[in-house]
């Protein structure tokens, strides 16, 4: 058995055959859902081929990286999602709020999916605390 | 607080021992495997290095990982800033 060298497409190419797999399902209902299954088949067999011929780029990245770019790395991230979690709650409030002054229902749906994105949010970076707590 | 004890590295003597050992930025890079902007970072005082490099830079320089990262010295500025924020 080869060795996955990317898990990346590795990952593509079982989502492709997932989605392939459901429009088979869905071919009953009309010819696009077959043609569709097929470019998914497609697409899985590519990017399964390029998960078993070379590494992707991440795996290259972390070949190369030392420990100073692995932390610059982490902080980077940590950085990152700070600045994402301000900016949807910056606007999830301001939708609010407009929403609360101009009564516009759209106003209202973005500022529910914004508080719907920031408390997943919440829940994955709790998910991955208590997961590298145990690890670590 | 938590940022002022997270931010800087540790004051160290590489830059001193490498000049010493007449070596180049790269030269000791390549020694201890890290990148040479590893190795700059480190003499600036601006990355703490992992214990493993820490003891690789040692080995190089034939010294203690005490002497190379001035540990005397950096636990005793750690303690008066502890001391200052307590108060």
């Amino acid at each position: 058995m080869k060795k996955i060298k990317s898990k990346k497409h590795a990952a593509l190419a079982v989502l492709c055959l997932g989605l392939a797999g459901l429009c088979l399902a869905l071919q009953a209902a009309g010819p696009r859902y077959l043609l569709s299954a097929l470019l998914l088949l497609a697409l899985a067999a590519v990017n399964g081929l390029r998960a078993l011929a070379r590494p992707g780029m991440l795996e290259e990245a972390a070949r190369y990286a030392d420990e100073r770019d692995r932390l610059l790395a982490l902080q980077a991230s940590r950085t990152a999602q700070r600045l994402l979690n301000g900016l949807l709650t910056a606007g999830c409030f301001a939708a609010l709020v407009l929403y609360g002054a101009l009564r516009r229902p759209e106003l209202l749906a973005v500022g529910l999916t914004l508080c719907a994105v920031l408390v997943l949010l919440f829940v994955l970076l709790l998910a991955a605390e208590c997961w590298h707590e145990r690890r670590g | 607080m938590l940022w002022r004890r997270c931010g800087p590295g540790v004051k160290t003597k590489v830059k001193e021992l490498r000049a010493a050992a007449g070596l180049t930025q790269q030269q000791l890079a390549d020694l201890v495997r890290v990148s040479a902007r590893t190795i700059i970072s480190i003499e600036k005082g601006q990355y703490s290095p992992s214990l493993m490099l820490a003891y690789r830079m040692a080995v190089v320089f034939g010294t203690t990982v005490e002497d190379l990262c001035c540990l005397q010295e950096n636990k005793e500025r750690e303690d008066r800033e502890y001391e200052e924020d307590q108060e």
